[in-house]
């Protein structure tokens, strides 16, 4: 099949053509998901390297899992972040172990003008904020409000409740508009508060 | 009481995300070479792609009858073949020779003895040297 046919195909199909040994199924699945695996993974563990080796942890595993994956029972985008979820959470626990655990702060500065610097700052002022919360909430906030995922489909990521995850999410959200309520002039915000 | 100062606004934390959204990475080459060899070789280790009967199957448990488990038990082969023979001889003996085994029951070597037994006295005498040994005539004549 060409490979742009393939893009439209859906991730089930693709992952059984790949266990049936088409190549270029592997292909379209890793330039589908890597980008939000990796994405995820560097969002919970903050760090860019170690996000990589989780993302081709996870992508190991649904290879190994394609030849008994089976249409309707998960979505593999799910079963995805499921995976990503685990291996960061015991990424985490094992960094605590050895007193990795340090919180960066986000870098001072004055606000840029440049838009993409201006991006670039708020995005780690975020990931700085995000990691200040407890590591359940800062998945579902990520998975809601970044990755995109509905709340029945992080219920099924972090194998918890419906509305579990609707107060992860919550009091998540809140926490962070806390811990960034005192940066809203450099993060360009001043005028809405004016 | 909570100051609105105290927390960005849900609108603001929503550029923020929108932000982080658009912050998505994009995978290096050495990355997607990474994966899509790990792809290769899952694939070439299931044998994907190949007929059925080109691909490898796991290995079944051998299944052994009952007598080859008894045999097992008893070191195999060669253990089975010295218990057969020694079932045989030590029947072959014990048929063979009730004189001999009431010999050495009912005396003593090398002297006359008393055995007490319920109150009476059985006296024996001494053994032959040939008291000791199986009779070859009892043998034959037990058949």
């Amino acid at each position: 099949m060409p490979f742009d046919a393939q893009n439209d195909t859906s991730d089930d199909a693709l992952l059984i053509a790949f266990g049936n040994g088409d190549r270029l199924a592997a292909r379209v699945l890793t330039d589908r998901h890597a980008p939000r695996v990796i994405g995820y993974a560097a969002r919970l563990l903050k760090d860019r390297a170690e996000a990589e080796d989780v993302a081709q942890d996870a992508m190991m595993r649904l290879w190994k899992i394609a030849p008994e994956w089976r249409t309707g029972e998960a979505k593999v985008t799910t079963w995805l972040y499921r995976v990503v979820t685990n291996l960061c959470t015991d990424r985490l626990r094992k960094k605590r172990g050895t007193g990795l655990d340090e919180v960066a702060e986000p870098e001072d500065g004055k606000p840029s003008q440049d838009a993409v610097l201006m991006q670039k700052q708020r995005v780690a002022a975020l990931d700085a904020a995000l990691h200040t919360l407890p590591d359940r909430q800062r998945e579902a906030v990520v998975l809601r409000h970044i990755e995109g995922l509905s709340n029945p489909e992080i219920a099924q990521v972090l194998e918890i409740g419906v509305e579990a995850v609707e107060s992860l999410t919550a009091r998540g959200k809140r926490a962070l508009a806390k811990a960034l309520a005192d940066q809203r002039e450099t993060l360009g915000f001043e005028d809405d508060t004016a | 009481m909570t100051q609105r100062e105290d927390f960005l606004s849900d609108a603001d934390l929503d550029t923020l995300f929108a932000d982080a959204q658009s912050d998505a990475p994009v995978p290096s080459d050495a990355f997607m070479a990474r994966v899509l060899a790990d792809a290769d070789s899952v694939q070439e280790a299931s044998g994907a792609g190949l007929p059925d009967w080109a691909r490898s199957k796991p290995a079944q448990p051998v299944r052994k009858s009952w007598f080859a488990n008894l045999l097992d038990s008893v070191g195999g082969w060669r253990g089975g073949a010295g218990l057969a023979t020694a079932t045989v001889m030590g029947l072959a003996i014990g048929l063979g020779a009730p004189t001999t085994v009431t010999d050495l029951a009912s005396g003593t070597w090398g002297g006359t003895a008393v055995a007490q037994s319920a109150g009476a006295s059985i006296e024996t005498t001494s053994y032959a040297l040939d008291d000791l040994v199986p009779s070859f005539y009892d043998l034959a004549a037990e058949g």
